[in-house]
Order: structure tokens, then C-alpha cells, then sequence
């Protein structure tokens, strides 16, 4: 097995130089042109010393560039931070201090909201527009180069000082103490899965891989590695054509795709509105979900309009990638939802109690994830790591690191995993991860607002709706579209509430807590 | 309705309510929207459904492709195109 990442792109092109790696609309970068380019953007980072121990950024809309990028910052030893191209400026500029970059590689369309944002106090020495064939401007005092720069670099291999334990990447994820987190996954982690997954689902050279979610989800893992690891073919969507559901059915069904992974809500999109059942889905052979929960009536319609296809319910956080999983071997008879199956063979699945002992087979409790696929741990936060990351004894006795997901599960008598709750308030919408604490931190920081709190109402096709129920300042009046506004600043839009509600007091449990069940049901009254 | 009373329409829309937290002082009908990278799948389900109950037109999946979404003067087209005949 290949020790980092880069490593696949680099033999791929060895053994199939001219098949095609990446495909985008019109586009087509061979393995020889994807491995060539993304050697010149090493080349170009090491030639000013970034590399080992160092974060490069990408916050630009994705690109075939963006792949050479991704694979380019890993060969130059980095990790990639991979930021959701539809993230305010605010919050790039919060990840991009947090953890420390070294460059961004971004577009020169957005150099104006980043230098308003970065000032005199970016915390890269280097910026790199994938797009600009003439001109770099700088961002403040910062030095940019432009993409012609890239391709003019000499395109030989350039040594990777990193190690299978090196970070890879560091993909960012809500935090319920009201910033988001980095996920730092070393090379050795997501190779595990990637290992794992390439072998489950018979990646091979003839497929044709989707890539549908934003290189900043880690379910963009699978579709860039998987790919290259069998020298297959990846197809990013188009930002132009991904908001579209028919146009990208129609693409898909004419790019003769074989492999789908994407979240439900997209798939459900897809299913309501891109008129599936007039395009041609024969060449798919296998269709991967996760992230949220697939409702049966809607994985039952896609399983009628693809029978030749292998449909798998993929489960895992960020911080562990996937770790267990369950194949849909037919149709679901009934509503219920699906288990999250069994744990992976590189991956080891707890069921816990308070105490961290095992619950009884049928009971309730956290599920804990150890093996091959584990984060280090969250970027610059040792103590918030500390947390969720630490050892646990088995049932045979020996000690274990493993990664407390808060998620409440119980064991079938089949073996089979089965969600049941989570212990805390993150939930999922439109596949997304949220901690509601970080939407009521966001909102309480509003000089019109004392309290705030953000609800999230089931919603079969998309996971949840967000709601929040404010409490003034004395003597302020909020203004509910400077609130969402206010929000937009600060969150990605998918976090900002649909609805916004000022009431004069919260319900309080006897507890004296917020009484959320309370709120909720006012908000199903209504 | 004339069309250019539908773009002030579509453009009040855009502007003042569906993308409140983005700078759209200034866009003109003919302003590509994808360029200014605003607009993903909730904000076109917003746009259909606000076009489908202001103007009382039925938007088949098939004409929601990047090509009527550009502008405000393709959602506007789009939408003319579905009004019924005798309006």
C-alpha cells in the first residue's frame, strides 16, 4: 500500500499517462497533464520554502486547477485546507488565521473581499490565482503569482519530505463553541479508507467517478482518491451546472458515469426535480450515500430507476472518514430508516455508556470509532481534542485510541448498527453538519440580541430547517433581515436560519434550561 | 405585464430579498449571475417557486438549466414564455 496521497496521482500517471484523470465540462486534464501541473505547483510552494509542517488554502470554485492544487500542496509536503467556495470572507479569513497558512490559491475574482478582509494581517507569504492569465495583483502586501506563472515551471518531480503520519488536509466543520474546527487527517488515515473503499466497491480503470460534493466535504475523499488509485476517471460538477438538478441528470446520464456518491438531499434533488426517469442510467453500477439520513421512499424510487446498480449507506464523521456501512441488497419494504450496518474491517465500533463501558447488546449507547481511519485531532485545539479523541478499554481487556462520534446507536440481533439519536445539539441539513451552538453564538452577538436559540425542524427531503427564536436587549427591536444578514456575515448561508422569531421570554424546564421540545412544538403548532 | 415590469420584478426579488446578504447594487438585467457565483440549488428552487406564485406560471424541471437562470432577463424571458396565451 502507497504511503501518502500523491502517491496514487504519481503511478496512475506512470501506468496510464494518457487516459483521462479529470474531467469538467469542456475540460479534459489527462494523468500525464494532472500529474505534470500539480508537479509545477509543488515546485512553485517549495521554491519558497513552504512545505512540510506547512497548511496551504484553496478557497476557489472548484476547477480542474483545483485538483492539480489539492494534489501539488501534498507533493510539496503541506496539507491542503480546502475551504467551501461559498464561505463568507469572514470565515476565511477565520480559518485561514487559525490555521496559520502559508499560501491560498484562490481566484482573482475574490482578491477584493480578501484583502477587506485580511488587511495588513494575512498570515500567508503567498497567494496563487488559479485563473489570472495576465496580471497578480497583490492581496495588502502579500505576493501573488498567476497560473501562466504555474505552467511555466520546470515540471519535473519535486522530493516529498512528508510521512504516511504527515497531515494530508485539514477540512473544516461547524463548532458548538461558535467556530468552526479543523479535521486534521494525516495521509495514512484517509489511505485506510480509501484502501477500503477502492477494494469494497471494485474501483477499477474503466470507471467514471461523479464529484458532486465541494472539495472541503470529505466525501471528495473517495471520488479524487478512489479515481486515482485505479487510474479511473473523476468528474467534477460544474458550479454552473450543480444548482440545475435536469441539466446535471442530463450530464451524468451523458458522461456515462458508473459511480455515484452523494448525499441524500442530493440525490432527492435529483429525484424531484432533474427528471431522472428520462435519462439513461444504465452505466451506473454503484450509488454510495451518506451523510444524513436516506428515506426509504426516496431510495426506493432511485433504486427502481438504476436496478443494475449497488446502492451502500456509507456512515462516519469528518473525523474518522467512513467507518461502518450497510449494503441495500433490495428495496426497503418498509419507512423505517436504514441501519449504518456494520463496522469497516480497518475500523473498530464501540457502543458505550456514560462510563464508558460496554452497554448490553440492544441498548442504547454513544458509539466510539477505533482503527486505521482516525483523525490526530482538531488543529490548534489540544484541549477540545482531548475530549472526544482518547483511549478506551475493549472487552478484551487491551487499550484502544478512538474517536467519541456523539452519536447514540444500538446493535441489532443481527449485528447491524442502527442511529438512534445524537447526544448533543449538531444535526445535518441538506447533508451539511451543524452545531446549532454556533448559529446562537453567531446571533447572540448581535448588538440587538440578549439570547438566542436555533431550532432545527425535521424536514424529510433535506434533514432539518433551521429556525431561531430570539430575546431582545432592553430597548432594541431586531431587525429580522439585518439578523439574517448579520448571520450570512458570519456563517455559511445553509446555517443561516430560514425563520427568525422575536418572542419576549424563552420556556424554561424545571431544570431552568432552555425548553427546546417546547419551542419545537410551537413551531410544528405553527 | 410588460417586460420589463417583470425584470423590476425579478430584480426586486433578487435584490432586496432572496440574496440579502450579497452586493447587488448596481446588477443590471442582463448581468450574468452565475458569474457573480450567487446562485446554488436552494436559491433556483426559491426563484422558481417565487416566479410560479407571482406570475401564476408552471416552470417544468426541464426549462430550469443554467441557460433561463443567468440573468434577470432570462428568468424574465422564461417566465413570459409560460404565461398562459389569453393573459
Amino acid at each position: 500500500m502507497t504511503e501518502l496521497l500523491p502517491n496514487l496521482l504519481t503511478a496512475a500517471a506512470d501506468r496510464w499517462p494518457e487516459h483521462p484523470a479529470v474531467v469538467m465540462d469542456d475540460r479534459t486534464l489527462s494523468y500525464e497533464e494532472l500529474e505534470t501541473l500539480s508537479n509545477r505547483l509543488a515546485r512553485v510552494l517549495a521554491d519558497r520554502g513552504i512545505g512540510h509542517g506547512d497548511r496551504v488554502a484553496l478557497w476557489l470554485p472548484k476547477c480542474p486547477e483545483a485538483v492539480a492544487a489539492i494534489y501539488g500542496i501534498m507533493k510539496a509536503g503541506a496539507a491542503y485546507v480546502s475551504i467551501d467556495p461559498a464561505a463568507p470572507p469572514v470565515r476565511v479569513g477565520y480559518i485561514a488565521r487559525d490555521c496559520q497558512i502559508a499560501a491560498l490559491i484562490t481566484v482573482s475574482g475574490r482578491r477584493a473581499s480578501l484583502e477587506r478582509e485580511f488587511g495588513s494581517d494575512a498570515p500567508m507569504r503567498m497567494v496563487v490565482y488559479a485563473d489570472s492569465a495576465v496580471g497578480a495583483p497583490c492581496i495588502g502586501s502579500i505576493p501573488a503569482i498567476k497560473w501562466s506563472d504555474v505552467v511555466a515551471c520546470p515540471r519535473g518531480p519535486v522530493q516529498c519530505p512528508a510521512a504516511a503520519s504527515s497531515l494530508a488536509y485539514i477540512l473544516y466543520t461547524s463548532g458548538s463553541t461558535g467556530q468552526p474546527k479543523g479535521v486534521a487527517i494525516p495521509h495514512r488515515s484517509s489511505l485506510s479508507f480509501v484502501e477500503w473503499a477502492s477494494a469494497t466497491f471494485e474501483i477499477n480503470h474503466e470507471d467514471r467517478l461523479a464529484n458532486h460534493a465541494g472539495f472541503h466535504f470529505d466525501l471528495s475523499t473517495f471520488d479524487l482518491y478512489a479515481a486515482a488509485r485505479a487510474g479511473a476517471t473523476v468528474f467534477p460538477v460544474a458550479p454552473r451546472l450543480s444548482p440545475f438538478p435536469a441539466a446535471l441528470a442530463r450530464q451524468w446520464s451523458k458522461d456515462r458515469l458508473t459511480v455515484w456518491y452523494a448525499t441524500p438531499s442530493t440525490l432527492i434533488l435529483l429525484l424531484a426535480h432533474g427528471e431522472l426517469g428520462s435519462v439513461d442510467l444504465s452505466s451506473l453500477r454503484v450509488v454510495l450515500f451518506a451523510g444524513e439520513v436516506f428515506p426509504a421512499k426516496h431510495l426506493r424510487h432511485l433504486m427502481e430507476l438504476a436496478p443494475q446498480a449497488r446502492f451502500a449507506n456509507l456512515y462516519g464523521p469528518t473525523e474518522t472518514n467512513v467507518c461502518t456501512w450497510y449494503q441495500v441488497d433490495s428495496a426497503p419494504a418498509d419507512d423505517l430508516p436504514l441501519p449504518i450496518g456494520r463496522a469497516c474491517p480497518n475500523c473498530e465500533a464501540f457502543i458505550l455508556d456514560e462510563d464508558l463501558r460496554p452497554v448490553e447488546r440492544g441498548a442504547v449507547g454513544e458509539l466510539w470509532i477505533g482503527g486505521g481511519t482516525l483523525m490526530r485531532g482538531y488543529f490548534n485545539r489540544a484541549e477540545q481534542t482531548a475530549k472526544v479523541l482518547c483511549e478506551i478499554e475493549t472487552a478484551a481487556g487491551s487499550r484502544t485510541l478512538a474517536y467519541r462520534t456523539g452519536d447514540l446507536v444500538r446493535e441489532h440481533e443481527d449485528g447491524l448498527l442502527q442511529f438512534v439519536g445524537r447526544r448533543d445539539h449538531q444535526i445535518k441539513t441538506r447533508g451539511y453538519r451543524v452545531e446549532l451552538g454556533e448559529i446562537e453564538i453567531a446571533l447572540s452577538g448581535h448588538p440587538s440580541v440578549d439570547q438566542a436559540v436555533v431550532l432545527a425542524i425535521p424536514a424529510e427531503e433535506i434533514g432539518h430547517r433551521l429556525a431561531a427564536v430570539v430575546v431582545a436587549n432592553p430597548g432594541a427591536v431586531p431587525d429580522i433581515a439585518e439578523l439574517k444578514r448579520h448571520c450570512a456575515q458570519l456563517l455559511p448561508r445553509y446555517m443561516v436560519p430560514e425563520t427568525i422569531e422575536v418572542r419576549s421570554s424563552l420556556p424554561r424546564t424545571a431544570s431552568d434550561k432552555v425548553d427546546r421540545e417546547a419551542l419545537l412544538r410551537m413551531f410544528s403548532v405553527d | 405585464m410588460v417586460s420589463s415590469a417583470i425584470e423590476r420584478t425579478v430584480l426586486d426579488f433578487l435584490t432586496g430579498d432572496l440574496f440579502y446578504d450579497k452586493d447587488l447594487s448596481g446588477l443590471r438585467e442582463t448581468d450574468s449571475l452565475a458569474e457573480r457565483e450567487i446562485l446554488d440549488s436552494l436559491a433556483i428552487l426559491r426563484i422558481v417557486t417565487f416566479c410560479e406564485e407571482t406570475f401564476g406560471v408552471e416552470i417544468p424541471d426541464t426549462d430550469v438549466v443554467p441557460e433561463n437562470f443567468d440573468s434577470v432577463r432570462a428568468i424574465s424571458q422564461l417566465i413570459e414564455r409560460h404565461v398562459p396565451k389569453n393573459t
